[in-house]
């Protein structure tokens, strides 16, 4: 391809856009639409996941020792579990600690004051975070194995609950863009297939001088990008600051919602988004493009 | 230069278009094809240019069997012919030149090639005044004067034409007949399909007239209602 052909293909498909400028209003204008929608719904997809993950790792699992425990076995224990696979984070709570707690959950100080000291009958335990809830089951079994245990404490039912939960959310999650995007290619191709629909004596004329498939294709090409770049950047840009007042708004009203999960930043998932939207913009546009113009090489 | 041989067309409907033709045109020549509607010319035409594809038959253009072509080098085929058809067929939206120099561009000729040859065929044609012209700012013998230009910048061995001045009155007509016998002259090979029975009998030309789909005449010098 020669750098003139170049040229004549940018110069082609930007004048191209700026004559059927109805069509290429309503070209972009579906692509941010669909766009617009997806982005949305990853906004609302990906902060329910992330809220899960949040949940999943507040759950945490508790492991009681023996009565009779001494520093030489809250070691070994301690040793072990950070061992096991997929344990993030180790936290040692002694008797003390944990009363202290009970007296703060409970806020009651006076009833609980008798068992300071050695009275204190909690037993040493440890708060074991995991990466991910799925392998809980695991390294439960895993903890059964380790001496010195008396007891370990899970929330069985919450687990299953968020389990299932966030499979309803990730298969939701993907049905629901799936098809959007399926709407989104048919919708692009039907409106681009009426602008190249008003071409084709053009093209026709094209193929009499001599012209290759590709030489009359690539146009359209650079129609598609330009439209898949404009109709990908107006949604993008319109709805990063609009996720950012939606995020602190919430905050605002719903106060309570910062006690049980927190909101992606709008940089964490926009820095997601906008690529992949771009991406997707273009992949529209040129797809839109080429499918629509090969009825009309065939002459 | 074009060799046809036993070529036949049937359309899908069963109407059998042209009937096992068998002709040859020498390099340089200029030939007039002519019969009424329905003759079947019109397919022979479309055939020459690769729009259709006989049913039977092959058809050698250039030294280059084109019914066994594939159609990837159709293109290549067509910058070897020049096209000129009855309704001009130019882009609206582009000038006189733009219009002459996409041909070119197509060939992916570099700009200096075209800056250079396409004010040279406009003149040729009697267009150096039109250039920034759009074609609806044309007369129709102005238009197709635009469309010779076009067929003949590349500079193709064949120029096909099919009712060149079927759209045009008559003192028109004879001009692009005889900007198609100076092409001629200059050594491209001409074809042309026509009604037009008076410039036929005037020029002299060699004359191949169909007939439901077969030649029923071919003449070296002729006119259009020579006995045969």
């Amino acid at each position: 391809m020669k750098l003139s052909s170049v040229r004549y293909y940018i110069h082609e498909g930007i004048s191209g856009l700026l004559r059927n400028s109805l069509m290429t209003v309503a070209s972009i204008a579906t692509v941010a639409a669909c766009i617009f929608i997806v982005t949305v719904s990853c906004c609302l997809i990906g902060n329910l996941h992330a809220m899960l993950k949040q949940l999943e790792s507040d759950i945490g699992i508790v492991v009681f020792l023996d009565d009779d425990a001494d520093s030489n076995l809250i070691n070994k224990v301690s040793d072990e579990l950070n061992q096991i696979e997929h344990v993030t984070l180790v936290t040692y709570i002694s008797p003390q600690e944990a009363l202290d707690g009970l007296k703060e959950e409970w806020d009651a100080d006076d009833i609980l004051s008798g068992f300071d000291g050695e009275n204190n009958p909690l037993p040493h335990s440890f708060e074991v975070s995991i990466d991910s809830i799925e392998n809980q089951a695991g390294i439960l079994d895993a903890i059964e194995q380790i001496d010195g245990i008396r007891n370990v404490k899970n929330a069985q039912a919450a687990t299953d609950v968020l389990l299932k939960l966030n499979k309803v959310v990730s298969i939701v999650g993907v049905i629901g863009i799936a098809i959007l995007g399926i709407i989104s290619v048919v919708i692009i191709t039907n409106t681009i297939k009426i602008s190249v629909y008003n071409r084709r004596t053009e093209i026709n004329i094209m193929k009499y001088v001599g012209a290759t498939d590709w030489f009359i294709r690539w146009p359209f090409v650079v129609e598609g990008i330009v439209i898949g770049v404009i109709g990908a950047a107006i949604p993008l840009i319109i709805s990063w600051p609009l996720y950012s007042k939606c995020v602190s708004l919430a905050y605002e009203h719903f106060s309570i919602l910062t006690n049980i999960a927190s909101f992606l930043g709008s940089y964490e998932i926009f820095s997601k988004i906008v690529p992949l939207g771009l991406l997707a913009g273009i992949a529209l546009g040129v797809l839109g493009s080429v499918t629509s113009i090969r009825k009309y090489l065939k002459v | 230069m074009i060799t046809i041989n036993n070529v036949s067309k049937v359309y899908p409907n069963g109407s059998q278009a042209v009937k096992n033709i068998t002709l040859h045109i020498e390099k340089g020549e200029f030939v007039f094809i002519i019969g009424s509607s329905g003759s079947g010319k019109s397919t022979l035409i479309k055939m020459l240019m690769k729009e259709l594809d006989p049913t039977s038959g092959e058809i050698i253009i250039n030294g280059i069997n084109t019914t066994k072509m594939s159609r990837s080098q159709v293109p290549y085929l067509r910058r070897n012919l020049g096209i000129v058809f009855q309704d001009f067929r130019l882009l609206p939206k582009k000038t006189v030149y733009e219009n002459v120099a996409f041909a070119m561009r197509v060939t992916e000729a570099s700009s200096r090639h075209i800056a250079r040859n396409v004010p040279t065929v406009l003149s040729l044609v009697g267009l150096q005044n039109k250039s920034r012209a759009y074609p609806n700012e044309l007369s129709g013998g102005e238009q197709q004067r635009t469309a010779l230009a076009r067929a003949i910048v590349n500079n193709p061995p064949i120029l096909i034409a099919d009712e060149p001045t079927g759209n045009l009155d008559p003192e028109t007509a004879w001009d692009i007949m005889y900007l198609l016998d100076e092409i001629n002259k200059r050594g491209t090979t001409v074809v042309v399909a026509t009604h037009a029975s008076d410039i036929v009998d005037e020029m002299q030309k060699r004359v191949v007239m169909l007939n439901h789909g077969n030649i029923v005449r071919d003449v070296e010098r002729g006119g259009y209602f020579d006995e045969a």
